[in-house]
């Protein structure tokens, strides 16, 4: 599980304004038809002063139906619009992505499943046709796929690596922290296979469960890593940004160290050689830091505080963004030592599918023991899960180019090694701007998708058969009304009726007594909108019945109480089930 | 007619005039909630709405109910030791998480539910390990003044019986199998089988409001400890505490609901607090490699889990009570380490942890006949070993005559106990009490068997001649430690034989002092430094000081009075740094004094009074946070003072409630009386010879990492709990109090107990007067007098008993 969004979101939602540190910042750009193009944007700033560099991260589509109320707002689509340029290990670990004249949107926020058939669908082609075809298609196939989808990985990471370490400011009408959390909980979970059909009700606790668990390993890995320097008698550095937990760690040993003898080395977790018996360490003459320390042995710059000064030679980088044990990257005795690893454990995962042909899921064998072996070495630290090798890579690439702590020169070390963003590209994001502003580009798409939401609306049954249709039509044909200012109209009221029951159910379910501890403004409002016209959508009709009736039960406030049983008499007579369907369909 | 009339009017008169008495009682138990949190949380706003983001705390306890802020624990701020205080309302019987016996090596190990789940399965248990041993002391649970089947209890460290029905429940609650969706949702999220557990408990606790029947419930979470443990982060910590606003909020509301909401009181009580904070992770020292270590004396060190157990494979066996970490140095080459343990660590306590070490001279009565096996030992040298060894094996012998003695006749009994016990099992009624009656008998008789057998092994030892042939193995007692080490054993042990081995002296025996190696712990331990010091606010020690108890009679240069102190205890900060706490009475009388190079030599303990200044243990001089003015407080600090006295002047110090807390935590075991308890005599051999307290966000723990934050110390982050109270309206229980006097965990019991109708003046605690009416005569003090504060509560109370903020 990816660990990211924790932090990214509570930056986001702090809504900070921009300073002369490296930070993001979204922007907001308004299209004819009620649309919104909210794009995450990494802000450099110029060493030498000149402007700073800004590069598009993240852009999301929001669907305001023309007006400010967000009521009735929709998110839509998240596009990704990271791309970067690989060097050093990051060759190793990942191959170049790919860059398209439009970016596929990574994910519909308004239909997260949509693209988990297609998944599901491929994944079946490559089990039943390629893979019985020969040891070269089976290999090329699925090289590519899995190149593919590590691509994908990758700047996934990078995007959420930017909104996890950057300060956010925040366009005015920019998104809700709740929309910004929707973002990052669908976009997160896009890197799953079966993420997409999480429902809306589990992101709240996928994104407090993943944060959490990002912020424990930070914590238990730098613990675990400090420990283990102690204990070697080596020299610790945690590495990250003001007032953020540290997510990357060096390891120095100290050149006045390495006169005395010492015990054996015990290199469990740390994965580096024995420094102390290493001529190479000895004899050491590549890059060097001078440390001072005070008397109490804190590292100090100040000269007069200062009671020693050593000389410490850089052994190893490690990420602390990593499930149960620090991620070593960089041994700087090696440079091949960390990438002929990470070849070996990739060849240690992909090899009896990619080569052998065995998959798991046809040979129950290959599953047990894979899983037994999965589960030995993780349960004793070993890094088995690519994805989080990746974002280990990723987060510390970002970030150590960026921390004061590291010194410049170091910084070019680790950005040799590492990878650095030498060209970012901006072209994704023009290629979005140009379509999103040409006639049958962004307006032609909402217009469809806000007539398949009122088709599902007017007609749900016959919307669910021609799901068929479209599935079998690999999405050409897609059912959908035609739009008209009542429809619109319609589609409004629908919105703000589907949004009003989520605040009440939420108020209902937080507790007991909706005048303890509960907004009840929002609750109000809620009520309100829901006593009157009833949705056409039959879910929405049922839990806002469930909604009010539940908190007609709760003890309420007199006025409230009063206040609610004046809506529902004053509201119009409840239209019987079955109302007479507009007119309309049609195809794609 | 006309008596009957005066009968009606006196009853009613009467009945006006009886205080109001609760029925029943909900106690929310929240381990680990810091009152320093809750308390900034509750004086916050939302700047929109003007909310407070504890809304349900502050409607039911701080607006209508009782609220303590200034709660603390009573000793070491541990989840065991306290949990059996405010269970009990008695001192501290259990001193640790886990404890181990020296002579038997037999752990108790109370956190672990695993094992009490499993034999519960195979009715071979019935109650947890803690109210197993409770109930060999006889000291009973706060739920046992009611009915069994009036009692509803949660999982908890003090729990009678598994509700088997919602565990059962609880089980499939992470699995929404009706919708496919939810379930890949839950999937996704992770499957949180503990919360399921949670909301099944209490889902059980609010039917049972129902039932008039039900007259205790208790529930209890562990999520706050859990959580700050590995995530220091604010938020993550919040979210929790918001999570036991609402629970309050769900519980409170059934409890308006229930058929006996006007006569049932709810109280939120924590054991301890956290310290934790958002910029500093906890640092960890690991004392087993240090214990391990050269320096520490290549000793095989026992803990009670693996260290690193979560690295482990071995760390998955849920069985685990002992663990063996061995030395590749130890100098009893060729012995089993299985059968020569000589440190026993209690690890879980976090911020302190508690080291028992084998008597030292039993380690030199090891060492000596290790060497007198050897053939290569000169004559002279073989000769004055032996008379070395002789002499050693005497006067072991002399110092643990006593005990053994009383050892011998408290078998007796014990085996009188079990043959008693085994003519009642057959006519106990089946069910909870036959399970509880078995696992006692098996208790028990473990416990008679592991005995005779280190009584045996120590009249071999006593009997064994050097050069007899007797290796050794044969010779020296296996897995036991032996008697508690005094000072001066623990300040000059000896660990192994000097690398030059056995010395002769001038005199032609032995020299002691070049033939062995010996450390002193106290130094060793507070000099420990670490290399990296990279967070700001954590130093470079781990150790803050090191406490441990001591013999008053042994005491040399006692002021005339202090003599008379009961029992003392030694605070070591270094040489110059000591502060030796006297204590008497109960409850008790306490007085400080400054002191260095405290030295114990032959059982004479001697040391230098100095003077109250900076950089003593506790810091009790220089913290502004100590009530006493600080031109007062040399001569302050110089006299005896009542325990309260001590609680009000230090609760908000940086070491809240330390003095009071060392006390309790080292006093010795009440008793026992010869020939009437085993269990009472057994507490003494459960207790450490040091007890080691972390530097502020260092921590001792070894299984893991506890990055987030501790306790287990006496800083008050860690000390500093929670306590609340609400009741209906025939409680009796006064409303909209604040109570800004301390109190500490031994006033919650009679507080409670008072309120609900129980009269129990042998609780030592001082019940909170201000909470309401007790059962016994009320607005008392310590002395049986009104108390200055109760006579004020009862000057400005309006009528009605209620108290407006």
């Amino acid at each position: 599980m990816n660990g990211f969004l924790l932090i990214a979101f509570l930056l986001a939602a702090a809504a900070l304004p921009a300073s002369d540190a490296s930070h993001a910042e979204w922007e907001r750009q308004r299209f004819d038809g009620g649309v919104e193009l909210h794009t995450l944007f990494s802000v450099t700033p110029d060493p030498a002063g000149g402007e700073a560099e800004r590069t598009p991260v993240i852009s999301v589509l929001r669907d305001t139906l023309g007006d400010d109320d967000p009521n009735n707002d929709r998110l839509r689509y998240v596009w990704l619009l990271a791309g970067q340029e690989r060097r050093g290990v990051m060759k190793w670990l990942i191959p170049e992505p790919e860059l398209g004249d439009m970016p596929k949107p990574l994910v519909d926020l308004a239909a997260p499943g949509k693209g988990v058939w297609k998944t599901v669908l491929r994944r079946a082609v490559q089990a039943s046709l390629l893979d019985p075809s020969g040891v070269g298609v089976r290999i090329s196939s699925r090289s590519y796929w899995s190149g593919r989808r590590a691509s994908r990985t990758v700047r996934l990471y990078e995007a959420l690596s930017v909104m996890l370490l950057r300060e956010q400011a925040s366009a005015p009408g920019g998104l809700t922290a709740e929309q910004r959390k929707q973002v990052l909980a669908r976009t997160f979970l896009a890197d799953s296979t079966l993420g997409g059909l999480a429902p809306d009700s589990s992101l709240d606790r996928i994104v407090e469960q993943e944060l959490s668990a990002r912020r424990q390993s930070l914590g238990r890995n730098w613990e675990l890593l400090r420990q283990r320097a102690e204990e070697e008698g080596l020299i610790f550095q945690p590495i990250g940004m003001d007032d953020e937990p540290a997510i990357a760690a060096m390891l120095w040993v100290s050149r006045a160290d390495l006169e005395t003898p010492r015990g054996p080395f015990r290199s469990k977790f740390l994965g580096i050689s024995d420094p102390w018996k290493d001529p190479a360490v000895h004899e050491w003459a590549g890059y060097t830091e001078i440390w001072r320390f005070d008397s109490d042995g804190r590292r100090t710059d100040d000269d007069a505080a200062a009671v020693r000064r050593e000389e410490l030679i850089p052994l190893a980088l490690y990420s602390l963004d990593h499930p149960k044990i620090p991620f070593l990257l960089i041994d700087f005795r090696s440079s091949w030592k960390p990438a002929l690893r990470e070849t070996a454990r990739r060849t240690l995962e992909e090899a009896p599918r990619t080569v052998l042909g065995m998959t798991a899921y046809a040979n129950v064998e290959l599953r047990a023991a894979q899983f037994a072996l999965t589960f030995i070495r993780s349960r004793r630290g070993a890094p088995v899960q690519r994805r989080d090798r990746l974002r280990a890579t990723v987060a510390v690439r970002q970030t150590a180019q960026a921390v004061d702590p590291v010194a410049p020169a170091l910084r070019e070390q680790l950005a040799e090694r590492l990878g650095t963003p030498t060209s970012p590209s901006t072209r994704r994001y023009e290629s979005l701007l140009a379509w999103a502003g040409a006639p049958d580009g962004l307006a032609r798409r909402i217009e469809k998708d806000r007539g398949r939401e009122l088709a599902r609306l007017l007609h749900p049954g016959r919307a669910r058969w021609t799901q068929a249709l479209t599935v079998a039509t690999v999405g050409l044909y897609r059912y959908r009304e035609p739009l008209s200012p009542e429809r619109l109209a319609l589609l409004d009221r629908e919105r703000r009726l589907s949004t009003a029951v989520d605040v009440l159910e939420t108020a209902v379910e937080s507790s007991p007594r909706i005048d303890v501890g509960v907004e009840l403004d929002s609750v109000r409002l809620a009520a309100r909108e829901l006593s009157g016209e009833p949705s056409l959508d039959s879910d929405t009709r049922k839990r806002a019945d469930e909604a009010l009736r539940a908190l007609a039960a709760q003890p309420l406030p007199e006025e409230m109480r009063r206040e609610l049983a004046a809506w529902r008499n004053q509201g119009p007579e409840r239209v019987a089930a079955g109302r007479a369907p507009l007119e309309g369909g049609g195809l794609d | 007619m006309i008596r009957a009339g005066l009968a009606l009017a006196l009853w009613l008169t009467a009945t006006a005039l009886l205080p109001g008495q609760a029925r029943r009682v909900v106690v929310l138990k929240a381990d680990g909630l810091p009152g320093w949190l809750v308390e900034r949380m509750l004086a916050e706003r939302d700047p929109d709405t003007g909310r407070s983001p504890l809304p349900w705390i502050e409607r039911t306890f701080v607006e209508r109910g009782v609220w303590a802020p200034n709660f603390y624990s009573r000793g070491v701020s541990l989840s065991v030791p306290s949990w059996s205080i405010l269970d009990t309302g008695r001192p501290m019987v259990i001193h640790g998480n886990v404890e181990y016996d020296r002579y038997t090596l037999r752990a108790f190990d109370y956190l672990n539910f695993i094992p009490f789940y499993f034999k519960s399965a195979f009715s071979k248990a019935a109650d947890m390990p803690a109210v197993e041993l409770l109930d060999d002391l006889q000291v009973p649970l706060l739920a046992d003044r009611f009915e069994w089947s009036a009692t509803r209890q949660s999982f908890q460290i003090f729990q009678r019986g598994i509700p088997w029905t919602t565990l059962k429940r609880a089980v499939r609650g992470p699995f929404p199998l009706a919708s496919p969706r939810r379930l890949i949702g839950e999937w996704q999220a992770g499957f949180e089988f503990s919360q399921s557990i949670q909301d099944e408990l209490e889902r059980s606790l609010i039917a049972a409001l129902a039932d008039e029947q039900i007259r205790y419930l208790d529930l209890y979470t562990g999520e706050l400890d859990h959580v700050a443990h590995l995530d220091n982060s604010e938020q993550a910590q919040r979210a929790v505490v918001e999570g036991i606003d609402a629970l309050v909020g769900r519980v409170w509301s059934a409890i308006e609901q229930s058929p006996l909401a006007d006569e049932t009181i709810l109280a939120l009580v924590s054991d301890h607090g956290m310290n934790t904070s958002p910029d500093a992770y906890s640092q960890g020292y690991n004392l087993v490699e240090l214990f391990r270590g050269a320096a520490g004396g290549r000793h095989h060190v026992v803990t009670n889990r693996h260290p690193l157990a979560d690295y482990k494979l071995k760390g998955l066996y849920p069985f685990v009570h002992k663990v063996l970490s061995s030395s590749d140095a130890s100098p009893y080459a060729g012995e089993s380490p299985k059968d020569y343990p000589t440190v026993l660590l209690d690890l879980d306590g976090n911020e302190r942890a508690a080291i028992s070490l084998r008597n030292s001279d039993l380690n030199r009565i090891h060492l000596l006949l290790l060497q007198l096996e050897s053939e290569d030992l000169e004559p002279k040298l073989r000769a004055a070993a032996a008379r070395a060894y002789a002499d050693a094996i005497r006067a072991y012998e002399d110092h643990s005559r006593q005990r053994l003695d009383r050892l011998e006749l408290e078998l007796a009994v014990l085996t009188r106990q079990i043959a008693g016990l085994e003519a009642q099992l057959p006519h106990i009624a089946d069910g909870i009490e036959t399970r509880r009656a078995k696992a006692r008998l098996r208790s028990w008789k473990l416990d008679a068997s592991d005995y005779q057998d280190a009584l045996e092994a120590l009249r071999t030892l006593f009997a064994a001649e050097p050069g007899a042939g007797k290796p050794a193995s044969k010779t020296v007692p296996k897995r036991f430690l032996g008697e508690p080490n005094s000072i001066g054993q623990l300040q000059r042990y000896a660990v192994s034989l000097s690398p030059g081995g056995l010395r002769l002296g001038a005199d032609g025996n032995l020299d002691e002092e070049r033939s062995f190696e010996r450390v002193d712990y106290f130094r060793l331990l507070r000099d420990l430094r670490v290399r990296n010091v990279v967070q700001e606010g954590v130093g470079a020690r781990p150790v803050d000081f090191v406490a441990a108890p001591v013999p008053v009679e042994a005491l040399a240069g006692l002021p005339p009075g202090d003599e008379a102190a009961d029992f003392a205890v030694w605070l070591y900060g270094g040489a110059h740094r000591q502060l030796l706490i006297l204590v008497r009475g109960e409850p008790f009388e306490i007085k400080a004094i400054p002191a260095a190079n405290l030295t114990d030599r032959g059982g004479r303990i001697s040391f230098e009074r100095t003077e109250w200044g900076p950089g003593l243990p506790l810091a009790l001089y220089e913290d502004p946070g100590f009530a006493i003015p600080a031109a007062e407080r040399a001569q302050w600090l110089a006299a005896w003072r009542s325990e309260r006295d001590w609680l009000r002047a230090s609760h908000r110090a940086r070491y809240a409630n330390a003095v009071v807390g060392l006390a309790e935590q080292l006093r010795p075991p009440e008793g026992p009386h010869p020939g009437e308890t085993f269990h009472q005599a057994r507490r003494e051999l459960v207790r450490p010879d040091l007890l080691v307290l972390a530097g502020d966000h260092w921590n001792f723990n070894a299984r893991g990492f506890n990055p987030g934050g501790n306790h287990g110390g006496f800083l008050r982050a860690s000390a500093h709990s929670v306590m609340m109270l609400a009741g209906g309206d025939s409680t009796g229980l006064r409303r909209g109090v604040r109570v800004d006097e301390p109190y500490d965990a031994l006033s919650f019991a009679p507080t409670l107990l008072g309120l609900l109708g129980f009269c129990e003046p042998d609780l030592p605690g001082v019940p909170i007067h201000e909470a309401g009416p007790a059962a016994c005569a009320d607005g008392l003090d310590e002395g049986g007098r009104a108390s200055e504060a109760q006579l004020e509560l009862d000057r400005d109370l309006p009528a009605g008993g209620q108290r407006r903020p």
